[in-house]
């Protein structure tokens, strides 16, 4: 690992198009700027470690979760359901298949 | 376009269906194009990942949770979101198997500029989530 030392008003560049400020040095906290293009995403690195680990739970689940989470909540077709429909690409196939035959089984 | 997905076998949907990830998603940053799919008629779609079968997020809007998020205008912004309505909020939701409860992650909710079909995630430190949640009815 590069170790440099810098003084408050002091950058550091990375590359051509980032560039890291030393805006502040306080008793045991550092307060930096960070100039980069909008493409590149910044995080804290705890807060990143903790998204990574949720993100990489969630990928874990299956249809047979998604049957037992939908029985967990009411059908609703409010506003935000409508809304969220105008970007959906398509539907899972089957899955109202299933629906209608819990229906069936319902009435 | 022809999507592999290991949940839901091979789908055939159109280019103009992707769902643009600029950013990636942390944990998935090499996979930027996802689509959207209804499952049934009920609250919950399944977010899948355009060029990896195995990555699908089920999400729900947060209104389904009893949520709102105050969404600041920074992250607006980063979306190019130019009207309010534009802006589109999804929160992931998995599956307790032992509690057989929903575990909503709340610190991460996805922001969608429908428009232009951009979206990203938004990573809240846990502290901050009562300044940008609300409950609603």
């Amino acid at each position: 690992m590069l170790v440099l030392t810098r003084k408050a008003g002091e950058s550091v560049r990375i590359g051509d198009d980032v560039e890291v400020i030393i805006t502040a040095i306080e008793q045991n906290k550092v307060k930096i700027g960070i100039r980069s293009p909008r493409h590149i995403p910044i995080y804290r690195e705890e807060l990143y470690q903790k998204i990574l680990q949720e993100n990489r739970h969630a990928v874990g689940m299956d249809t047979g979760d998604m049957d037992l989470l939908v029985d967990l909540f009411p059908k609703k077709t409010d506003a935000a359901v409508r809304k969220r429909s105008s970007l959906a690409g398509g539907k899972v196939p089957g899955s109202e298949k299933s629906e209608t035959a819990q229906q069936d089984s319902l009435g | 376009m022809r999507i592999d997905t290991i949940r839901f076998g091979p789908l055939e949907l159109g280019e103009e269906t992707a769902i643009q990830f600029p950013w990636g998603i942390p944990g998935f940053e090499n996979l930027k194009r996802y689509v959207l799919l209804e499952h049934g008629n009920g609250p919950f779609q399944w977010l899948q990942a355009v060029d990896d079968p195995r990555v699908a997020f089920v999400v729900c809007p947060p209104e389904v949770l009893g949520i709102k998020y105050k969404v600041p205008r920074d992250n607006i912004a980063q979306l190019e979101v130019e009207h309010p309505d534009d802006l589109l909020v999804l929160t992931i939701v998995s599956f307790d198997r032992e509690k057989k409860t929903p575990r909503p992650h709340l610190t991460g909710p996805l922001l969608f500029n429908s428009i232009t079909r951009i979206a990203a995630q938004w990573s809240i430190d846990s502290r901050d989530l009562p300044k940008y949640i609300e409950s609603v009815e």
